[in-house]
């Protein structure tokens, strides 16, 4: 019984030490394993439009004066409109992030939520992503896509080529 | 078929070969007294910018006088090179006039001032007054002659002539203040009640706007740029007056050489003072004063003086009182110190908490909203970021050390300021100059730190602050009063909290 409790606690010390608290040290490398359940395919369908990811998480090195390395989740993109391809990334699937061509940058929000970026080719421009897990197995996340917050460049063009809320499921 | 030999005359070879050389010489010794006069006399001519026709028809002229007769170079040394583009020009009735005899009474004369600017100096030190009838009139006017102009037989002031340069000094190097340096200057302008506070500060401003009726005030206070009153002057420029007196000399000008003493071609306004060189700090009677100058390393002096305009903070009100409208509005601006400044306001989409707010010129500084909306931030977003770096390194911050951005919400309002621009370069450069990176800083922003709506306005404050801290960012933080009458500038103390900070130097976030 001792053993077992000895055990449980370890387990929540080294639990606790695997999520350190931003910033993280210098040189550090630090994981986020609650990203797992967001890894992998994921596709929405509605008759001849759809939403397909493929989603990877990557180690992405922070400049200086941060110097450290954080697990994200990067992620790469084609939509399907009318049995056309709009726009894809997905060839790039797989590459390291920097110069990876992805479409998709995001971190742990909460446990079942991420918080990230999107960049949408056909507009050129990047928006606001919500990634949320809405079942407990983990099969069904919620896409919501919004406008970025703050000044924008000249010519900015607003409103979104994809579908903003949609329902992803897991290949 | 039989080609006859060709007899060669000795003395008629050593005629040619002498005249080879002789010609070959002659053109040597040109070459090398004259690359040098070549150089600067190109220099002088080159006409950058918006070069108006009759400034045109003016180079034109001097060409021709300098052609024959070189006093370009002599001209360019002491008294300076043209700034063409920046001429002003100005139309007036031909009647008679103080130190004119006008020629032609036919019709209208126009009268160009063509600031002149000393190698290697950022003042106007000399100027051609060109008047343009039935001729073209061309003089040179120094500014260091102004003491002339206190004899009361000339046909205008001492003070009327140096606000002729001061005036030049704003259309050439947008300086909007001129510290008068010899207190003889403008003497009845200034009201004895703060005759004292003079002597330790007093400044001219140029008034925007076309010139005429209006043409400055001035302005005096206590401690340089932290106490403003303004005394109103209704004094006109009317350059037309600018003359020594001397009736017509100058007109066509030409005469003369290169002689190296100040010669300028025919162009001297018979004072015979030109030639030798100033160091920009009062030969004019005066000295620009230049922002570093104003604000020597302290954030806090713009901030606190920008307060105390009449425009910035009924800008920064105007915004808090918008903030119900459901679309975010920003206003950038123009020289805020000088009595006539220029604000443009930009409304942004409805709906969107976003703003494309992207100025043509360099200004001064910017603000925006951000109105109430359940996914506002009360801090800067990470884009807002991106777009001050942006226009740091596409020249759109017209000067870098008064430069102010700023955000108001119903609750909050922060100023940023760069303060170190070596950190801000490195901030810019690391996280906010490509897609990839500045993906990166947003994780830091919105993730690593948690900045968001839903976090009250001291959480997101200090997170704010934090990541602005943790990335060496060079920028100062000022945060303003709920009723936006004075900013604070903040900062996190040594256990990480958010206190004030003291404005003894500048030290950033």
């Amino acid at each position: 019984m001792k053993k077992i409790f000895f055990v449980f606690i370890l387990s929540l010390f080294i639990q606790n030490k695997l999520q350190a608290q931003f910033p993280y040290p210098v040189g550090s490398f630090t994981s986020h394993p609650e990203l797992n359940k967001f890894v992998g395919d994921w596709k929405w369908g509605s008759g001849a439009d759809s939403v397909i990811l493929h989603l990877e998480k990557q180690f992405v090195h922070y400049p200086q004066p941060l110097n450290f390395d954080e697990e994200l989740l990067v992620g790469w993109h084609k939509y399907i409109k009318n049995g056309t391809i709009v726009e894809t990334s997905l060839q790039y699937s797989g590459l390291p992030y920097i110069g990876g061509h992805s479409s998709i940058l995001a971190g742990m929000k909460s446990p079942i939520k991420l918080y990230g970026s999107f960049r949408e080719h056909t507009k050129s421009k990047k928006c606001d992503l919500y990634l949320t897990m809405i079942n407990s197995s983990f099969t069904q996340m919620d896409w919501r896509l919004l406008e970025s917050r703050g000044l924008k460049s000249q010519g900015f063009l607003y409103g979104f080529t994809l579908p903003v809320n949609i329902v992803l499921i897991k290949q | 078929m039989k080609v006859k030999p060709q007899k060669i005359f000795l003395p008629q070879t050593i005629f040619i070969g002498l005249l080879i050389i002789l010609i070959t010489n002659s053109c040597r010794k040109i070459d090398s007294i004259s690359v040098s006069d070549y150089a600067t006399t190109s220099r002088f001519f080159q006409a950058n910018g918006n070069i108006k026709p009759i400034v045109n028809r003016i180079i034109e002229k001097i060409k021709r006088d300098n052609e024959r007769h070189p006093f370009v170079p002599s001209m360019a040394q002491n008294s300076g090179f043209a700034v063409w583009d920046k001429a002003i020009i100005q139309t007036k009735p031909n009647t008679p006039a103080k130190g004119f005899q006008n020629r032609d009474m036919s019709g209208d004369d126009t009268i160009v001032l063509i600031p002149m600017v000393l190698e290697n100096t950022d003042f106007v030190s000399s100027l051609l007054k060109v008047k343009i009838s039935d001729d073209i009139f061309i003089k040179l006017f120094e500014g260091k002659d102004y003491q002339q102009y206190f004899d009361p037989n000339k046909p205008m002031t001492a003070d009327e002539y140096v606000k002729v340069f001061m005036k030049l000094d704003y259309a050439v190097f947008n300086y909007t203040k001129f510290k008068i340096l010899d207190f003889n200057l403008f003497k009845d302008k200034i009201p004895d009640s703060v005759e004292s506070q003079i002597s330790r500060a007093a400044y001219w401003v140029p008034a925007d706007g076309p010139l005429g009726d209006y043409c400055g005030s001035w302005l005096y206070g206590g401690p340089e740029a932290t106490q403003y009153n303004w005394y109103s002057d209704d004094m006109t420029c009317d350059f037309g007056d600018l003359s020594d007196g001397g009736g017509d000399s100058g007109s066509s000008g030409g005469s003369g050489g290169n002689n190296g003493n100040g010669n300028n071609g025919g162009y001297n306004n018979g004072s015979g003072s030109s030639g030798g060189s100033q160091n920009g700090n009062g030969n004019n009677g005066y000295t620009p004063v230049r922002n570093k100058d104003t604000f020597p390393n302290n954030r806090c002096l713009v901030v606190d003086s920008l307060m105390k305009t009449n425009d910035f903070p009924m800008y920064y009100k105007a915004l808090r009182d918008s903030v119900k409208i459901n679309h975010e509005i920003g206003i950038l601006f123009e020289n805020p110190f000088s009595p006539s400044p220029n604000f443009a306001v930009i409304n942004g989409d409805t709906g969107t908490l976003s703003l494309d707010m992207n100025p043509g010129v360099p200004i001064n500084g910017s603000v925006h909203s951000h109105y109430n909306d359940s996914n506002r931030l009360s801090v800067f977003s990470s884009d807002d970021f991106f777009k001050l770096y942006d226009w740091y390194k596409n020249g759109k911050v017209k000067d870098t050390t008064t430069f102010t951005f700023g955000m108001v919400s119903d609750s909050t309002a922060y100023i940023l300021m760069i303060t170190d621009f070596s950190k801000f370069d490195d901030f810019g450069n690391a996280y906010l100059s490509d897609s990839t990176t500045f993906n990166l800083f947003e994780n830091i922003f919105y993730n690593g730190y948690g900045i968001d709506a839903k976090k009250t306005v001291s959480q997101n404050e200090k997170a704010f602050l934090s990541a602005l801290k943790l990335l060496k960012s060079g920028l100062s933080v000022f945060r303003g009063d709920s009723n936006l009458n004075h900013f604070t500038k903040i900062g996190l103390d040594a256990n990480n909290n958010v206190s004030s900070v003291p404005c003894a130097n500048d030290a950033a976030q």
